[in-house]
């Protein structure tokens, strides 16, 4: 199913602004990411395209038909809680069962048929043999997946997940991302979830729509937000930068007596601006190489896994910045502390 | 009228479902509360004040108010040093036995208060296991003072205890652990340390206590022989005058019962204001 | 819930231990349990035959199925008031909110006495509340009726205070949950929020129906304590204490006693097998 999301408002008691004219359009099948920092509204969106919240202003569409006026109840929406909001009164098949045992008598299939249903649906989450079982006896992952089992079993038009990973530990977390891709792929739901996690966004889904204080920032798939993010609180919001004040004038880049690359392409104006890069996108070498760069100093070294990070300064004028290295080219050149080194810029973004 | 609902979330009830649910609670809330209130002081005013106040006044009303107070300050005060020394044994220490103990403390809350006074009937009383015994050595407990004492000990013993003991297992023994590092003694690890932190979990206990202990009815009367101007507290007081139809006079002392437990419930407020711990637990 | 808690192994740093233990338990000895026990012996020197006798003389048996049968009335109705009043309170915000929930108490603060001539003064033929119902030809002061409304005072905040936290520790995803899986406002009530709140309501239900069996003060001015028709268990125990038959007096006792501790207990392993099957997910 398609979601159309047209200049949608929301103010919450006490005045302060929960969404602030949202705009977005997301495909029928895709998975959507809505990403970005605690208290940006991006749990507001999301309840509010499920109906658990009624937008002040603008109007939300499902396959070109607006619900404004339809209850939560009449939405379809699977929606999977944070917490994952199990009846703990229930059993696990109880649990799974519940949307399809409380439809009018007319709709609701059998009860073997229900049951049947349920397992099935226990089958897909790997859940079986935990029919019997009360929440309060299952692992945190386990609960997620009845949570999703749960809101699979009404056939939902679209799946909606608030922070679906965010009670759980590191290693469930990786596990359950990659199985609920592979899910995702198998149903073909359109899928909405939130997170403040930016590699959960990045790895698992088709777009992210990186939302800033009730607005979206920039909507696009992963390498495009990455590569090429649209305002500077993608850019510092996504991945490590380096941020550098730096002044154009006629095509020429300056910070401190450097001349630094120019993005490309470009519309910038001359003036004073805002550079980002990335610590990989700096290329780290010995003095003596004789090829042109900015002098500087290293600070620190740090191992991190299969990177090294690396504090610099600038020994004109003192900026620091940080660059990562593979590995492999750090046994090459092992820096050290107090090593005068030549830095160039491959890739720069500006705003 | 505003309602609101507390959460603002889009499934709550309607206003409709809303207006009609708190009209009935307040339609039962007046007939059971309300009504009740109001009846006792408007019954005892209903001859006007200087009736009011001569019912008050007179001899045997002014001996009932003396021997409640008597009975609330000896009873309270020992339920005060019992559970002071019963949450400290069960808070600061492990030794087996400990969840009996508890359950043990809150047995008077489920003895009917006409048996709570009984029990002492079959000990002390005239046919009793000791009744010989203190009729050859002259001593009176039923139909007499201590047997109202003793009644008034057995239902309000729980009390104190039972809010002392979780406030003092919720702070756990760090406190006292550090004093007694620093060198203190034990009754200054009681006075300084330990007091302080549950002080307002005492008040609460010792409010509830006291107010139990001044309307006790039941237990009270079945050990105290109802003798005017000697054995008759309050409320039985009240009862005595409501049996001879003397309606204004027992509403006024009623009256002063009533203003008691609309201080309390004040209070109760007040302190649970102060500490959001105190549980606000049923309590028989 | 074990009835023996560990040892604990280190020295005890902190003082007092033997002391304070030592008052604990002679004063609740003392006071409580030896005076308790009487009812025991009272009842073991009577005997089964001797309790049977006792039992068996219809009036006995009558004040026992009133004290029971009007607890058990007086409980229901608060049973689902309480739950009401629990739920306005946690839910709805007005003007008075406070006030009332602090007056949720007053059966617990007002002593009985004073509540029992209350109740009589509005409830009796001529009272403010009986006028108007005896012109429905509806009579409440001296019947079982009169008691059950003396019960319902009573016993009036025992499911409201149960309720009340359980309702407000009540996590909004559990009903927004079920509401996105189709579920109505009264499906959502009896099918996730009743479950939840059954244990409290149990326990709120069973406090106040003990309370109501043994309920003397605010009962016996109402309940015009007509023989064979509205004389309860308490009165009947005080009645035979008056007439010196201290064996049906304490026969009569420890029935109320066992029943009363059954239940009481019954009630424990409910709660003790619901909280571990719900856990605390």
């Amino acid at each position: 199913m398609r979601i159309d999301i047209h200049d949608v408002y929301k103010a919450f008691e006490g005045g302060s602004r929960a969404l602030n004219g949202i705009n977005m359009t997301i495909a029928d099948g895709e998975l959507v990411a809505l990403l970005g920092p605690s208290g940006s509204g991006k749990t507001t969106l999301l309840r509010a395209i499920a109906g658990l919240e009624n937008p002040d202003h603008g109007d939300i569409l499902f396959n070109g038909g607006t619900v404004a006026g339809h209850d939560v109840r009449d939405r379809k929406v699977g929606f999977v809680f944070q917490h994952y909001a199990l009846f703990k009164t229930m059993t696990v098949r109880k649990n799974v069962s519940f949307g399809l045992s409380i439809l009018p008598r007319k709709q609701r299939p059998s009860k073997a048929a229900i049951i049947a249903r349920a397992d099935e649906l226990l089958h897909l989450v790997q859940l079986e043999g935990l029919e019997n079982r009360y929440p309060s006896q299952l692992s945190g992952g386990q609960r997620q997946r009845v949570a999703l089992a749960r809101a699979l079993a009404i056939e939902p038009s679209v799946l909606l997940l608030d922070e679906p990973f965010g009670a759980l530990d590191a290693k469930v977390r990786k596990d359950l991302r990659r199985w609920l891709r592979e899910l995702h792929d198998r149903t073909g739901h359109t899928t909405v979830f939130v997170t403040h996690d930016q590699e959960e966004a990045l790895e698992l889904s088709d777009r992210v729509a990186v939302i800033h204080q009730g607005r979206v920032e920039h909507m696009a798939p992963p390498a495009e937000l990455y590569g090429q993010p649209a305002t500077p609180f993608v850019c510092s919001f996504l991945g490590a930068s380096n941020q550098l004040e730096v002044t154009v004038s006629k095509d020429q880049v300056l910070h401190c007596g450097h001349a630094l690359p120019l993005p490309r392409p470009h519309s910038i104006t001359d003036g004073p601006h805002q550079l980002f890069i990335r610590p990989h996108e700096f290329q780290i070498r010995s003095v003596d190489d004789q090829t042109p760069g900015i002098l500087c100093r290293v600070e620190t070294v740090r191992l991190s896994g299969a990177l090294v990070r690396i504090d610099l300064r600038f020994a004109a004028c003192g900026t620091a910045i940080e660059v990562e290295v593979p590995i492999l080219d750090f046994e090459r050149h092992p820096w050290k502390v107090g090593d005068a080194a030549m830095v160039t810029i491959r890739n720069v973004r500006m705003f | 009228m505003l309602i609101q609902a507390h959460r603002a979330t889009s499934i709550a009830e309607g206003p409709t479902l809303r207006r009609i649910l708190l009209g009935i609670t307040l339609i039962f809330l007046t007939l059971f509360l309300l009504f009740p209130l109001a009846a006792v002081f408007s019954e005892a005013l209903s001859q006007g004040l200087s009736v009011y106040w001569q019912a008050i006044n007179e001899p045997d009303a002014t001996s009932a108010i003396r021997l409640t107070l008597l009975v609330t300050g000896l009873s309270v005060s020992l339920n005060l040093v019992f559970g002071l020394c019963a949450s400290w044994a069960v808070a600061k220490f492990s030794f087996p036995g400990k969840s009996l103990l508890i359950t043990l403390i809150d047995l008077p809350f489920s003895v009917s208060p006409v048996i709570s006074g009984l029990i002492y009937v079959l000990l002390f009383g005239a046919h009793g296991l000791f009744g010989a015994w203190l009729k050859a050595n002259d001593v009176e407990i039923i139909f007499a003072v201590p047997g109202i004492v003793l009644a008034t000990v057995f239902v309000t013993l729980p009390f104190v205890a039972r809010e002392l003991i979780p406030i003092m297992e919720a702070q756990g023994r760090g406190d006292e652990e550090a004093a007694r590092t620093l060198g203190a003694s034990g009754w200054q690890i009681f006075f300084r340390v330990t007091l302080p932190n549950v002080k307002w979990g005492l008040l609460y206990g010792v409010l509830l206590c006291n107010a139990r202990a001044m309307g006790e009815f039941g237990a009270v009367s079945v050990v105290s022989g109802h003798i005017r101007g000697m054995t008759n507290t309050m409320p039985l007081h009240v009862e005595i005058l409501y049996n001879e139809y003397n309606f204004v006079a027992a509403f006024a002392v009623a009256s002063l019962l009533a203003l008691l437990a609309l201080v309390t419930l004040a209070l109760k407020a007040l302190l649970e204001s102060h500490n959001t711990n105190t549980p606000n637990a049923p309590r028989l | 819930m074990s009835w023996f808690g560990s040892r604990s192994a280190s020295p005890r740093v902190i003082p007092g231990f033997g002391l304070t233990l030592g008052i604990t338990v002679a004063y609740l000895s003392l006071v409580a349990l030896l005076p308790l026990a009487m009812i025991a012996m009272q009842a073991f020197r009577l005997g089964l035959s001797g309790i049977g006798h006792i039992l068996s003389d219809p009036r006995t048996l009558h004040a026992l199925y009133i004290s029971f049968g009007t607890a058990l009335a007086a409980a229901t109705v608060n049973a689902v008031f309480g739950t009401l009043l629990a739920w306005v309170l946690v839910r709805y915000r007005f003007p008075g909110h406070r006030l009332i929930d602090a007056l949720i108490d007053l059966p617990f603060a007002l002593p009985t006495a004073v509540a029992g001539i209350a109740l009589t003064a509005l409830y009796a033929p001529n009272g403010w509340i009986g006028k108007s119902l005896s012109g429905l030809g509806i009579k409440v002061a001296y019947t079982p009726l009169g008691i059950v409304i003396a019960l319902i005072f009573i016993g009036l905040p025992f499911v409201v205070r149960s309720v009340q936290p359980v309702l407000e520790d009540l996590a909004p995803e559990i009903e927004e949950a079920a509401a996105t899986l189709g579920a109505s406002q009264g499906q959502r009530f009896c099918r996730i929020i009743l479950p939840l709140i059954a244990p409290a309501l149990l326990t709120g239900f069973t406090m106040a129906f003990a309370r109501g069996v043994g309920e003397y003060g605010s009962v016996i001015f109402i309940a015009g304590n007509i023989p064979m028709i509205s004389e309860i268990a308490p009165l009947l125990i005080v009645i035979r204490l008056e007439e010196f038959r201290t064996d049906a007096a304490a026969a009569i006792a420890a029935i109320m006693l066992t029943v009363s501790f059954a239940i009481l207990l019954l009630i424990n392993l409910i709660q003790a097998w619901s909280r571990k099957r719900l856990g605390d997910a």
